[in-house]
């Protein structure tokens, strides 16, 4: 299994596009803390800003939602780009057993993403604590839920790359992956929570995966319960995608 | 000791691509796939290495299934489809990942890099290659794990005529080197210089199967006769069981006996003959005269 992974490694590290992407990632993160610095603290139209403790934690994780969307998209490329490329073919043919390539798949995907969320998060981190630090704000590091919301975004962060993962064995292509890893956080999820009961919201995956991060703590969904509903989903989606994968010819070009 | 492929069946649909398809590849030998263009040949290639899964029918290297091998990329190396590298990926790095996928020693890379002569280009990514270099790299990765047996799908696409005869030359040693060679074309010219062995298919079914001399000798040489009296001639053939087709005029072209049968005949029952001769069979009219039949779309005629 070593062997694999350092191949998927291989993959993934020789690849302009994939460091392209994690770099925009994180650029999206710092941009939307740095957006978050500037205006924290500004009144605008009337209403007088909000300065609490879960003000000044969501301010450090505004970037996570942002980041999350282009791990989806780096999870989906890391399955797609061999379909896209036929690399399938040389892929599968070394390594017959498919299952054991998803597999080593996961367990790279979910170390890229927590390298980038151990970097993305503390980078947040940091810049935010001395941002808010130069308008006269602290915030406990000790501070229970601030411990909790660094630790989620984070695993968050994996998870949804893990989700996106799945898109991609399960489409089987990279532009139905990536158009559906883009519009379920935003556009599906958005119209089910608009159409559909309240007692739904709670079930969707990135709604689900959000309250790892949220402040002050969703009180109808606990942070965990939160992310497990998040990562039975990826997993469902993995499952099926390599199920159906399994059954796959690979000859026809996808 | 082979690659046996048992009753393979694979169906699209109601159509069977590849269909009830029996062979082997022996170490030792090249074994030429032949057959026109949407004969089976890529499909059951690809079913073999399970890529495609099969409908019916078994493949065992060695006695073993191919995902109950230990170390495949040493069992077999393969190339099915030329433009299977991803462009951005330098020629290098596609090497590097193939050989950890299957456990090789790192130095494999360079070794195939010298053995295929792409030293100087590794380091440039496969986008900017020609397909030539393209089926290079190919066979470079095929090699990777030293392998038993070696599957090639049309290898000699899209190459310049030294690169025909170098991948000619490289096949046919490694199997004088013992390993097993499996290569496919839809040009019996292509295979029929180095290959000790042919499996002729058509509409994914064999055809015709040995060594190249036995297919030549399986086909029937042709014997032109001319004579103002064929219709009489003809007719005194047939009654010996030969076969006689009129061409030209007074000429028929008979197959099931020997000329020296129509000779003498001929003198015994005084018709004069003007021409008398036979043609040798070549492989290419016995190729074309297996897959006649099997083209999808030819008309008419039976034999």
């Amino acid at each position: 299994m070593i062997d694999l992974i350092k191949a998927e490694w291989i993959k993934f590290s020789s690849l302009r596009g994939s460091w392209i992407r994690l770099g925009l990632a994180l650029v999206l993160a710092m941009a939307s803390v740095t957006l978050g610095l500037i205006f924290f603290n500004r009144s605008g139209g009337g209403i007088p800003a909000s300065t609490e403790i879960p003000d000044r934690i969501n301010l450090i994780t505004s970037g996570v939602g942002f980041a999350g969307l282009i791990l989806v998209i780096v999870g989906v490329l890391v399955f797609t780009g061999e379909v896209k490329s036929r690399t399938i073919i040389p892929t599968m043919s070394a390594v017959p057993d498919r299952g054991s390539v998803v597999a080593s798949k996961v367990i790279l995907v979910s170390l890229v993403a927590a390298g980038f969320a151990i970097l993305a998060v503390g980078l947040s981190l940091a810049v935010g604590l001395v941002g808010l630090d130069q308008q006269g704000f602290t915030i406990a590091l000790d501070d229970a839920d601030f411990v909790r919301v660094m630790i989620g975004s984070g695993a968050y962060l994996v998870i949804a790359a893990l989700f996106g993962l799945g898109l991609g064995v399960l489409t089987n292509s990279t532009t139905f992956g990536v158009a559906l890893g883009l519009l379920w956080p935003t556009a599906i999820e958005g119209a089910v929570q608009g159409f559909a009961p309240e007692w739904i919201d709670r079930f969707l995956p990135f709604q689900a995966g959000a309250a790892m991060f949220a402040t002050p703590q969703r009180g109808d969904l606990p942070p965990w319960e939160g992310g497990a509903i998040f990562l039975f989903w990826s997993a469902v989606i993995l499952g099926v995608g390599t199920v159906i994968l399994n059954r796959r010819n690979l000859g026809s070009s996808g | 000791m082979s690659v046996v492929v048992s009753n393979l069946t694979k169906r699209f649909g109601a159509h069977a691509a590849v269909d009830n398809l029996s062979f082997s590849v022996e170490p030792g030998t090249v074994t030429g796939f032949l057959g026109p263009n949407g004969a089976g040949k890529s499909t059951a290639m690809r079913c073999m290495l399970d890529l495609d899964p099969r409908d019916a029918g078994g493949v065992t290297f060695d006695g073993a299934r191919f995902k109950d091998v230990d170390q495949p990329l040493r069992m077999v190396g393969s190339l099915l489809d030329a433009t299977a590298f991803d462009p951005n990926r330098s020629a290098r790095n596609h090497l590097r990942y193939l050989t950890a996928s299957g456990g090789l020693a790192k130095s494999r890379v360079d070794d195939v890099l010298g053995l295929t002569g792409l030293h100087d280009v590794s380091k440039r990514h496969v986008g900017a290659f020609s397909l030539g270099m393209h089926q290079r790299l190919g066979i470079a990765a095929a090699m990777l794990g030293d392998p038993q047996y070696l599957f090639l799908d049309e290898p000699t696409n899209g190459l310049d005529p030294e690169g025909i005869k170098w991948v000619r030359r490289f096949l046919r040693e490694l199997a004088d080197d013992g390993r097993g060679v499996l290569v496919s074309s839809h040009m019996l010219s292509e295979l029929e210089l180095y290959v000790d062995h042919l499996v002729v298919i058509g509409k994914g079914q064999v055809l015709a199967q040995g060594s190249v001399q036995e297919l030549k000798g399986a086909q029937q040489s042709t014997i032109i006769v001319r004579s103002p009296q064929w219709e009489h001639l003809g007719e005194l053939l047939a009654q010996r069981g030969a076969s006689y087709t009129p061409t030209l005029s007074n000429t028929i072209e008979v197959k099931g006996v020997p000329a020296e049968l129509i000779g003498d005949l001929a003198a015994l029952e005084r018709i004069p003959l003007h021409e008398l001769h036979t043609e040798e069979a070549t492989l290419e009219e016995a190729f074309l005269e297996i897959t006649q039949h099997s083209q999808e779309y030819t008309s008419g005629e039976n034999p």
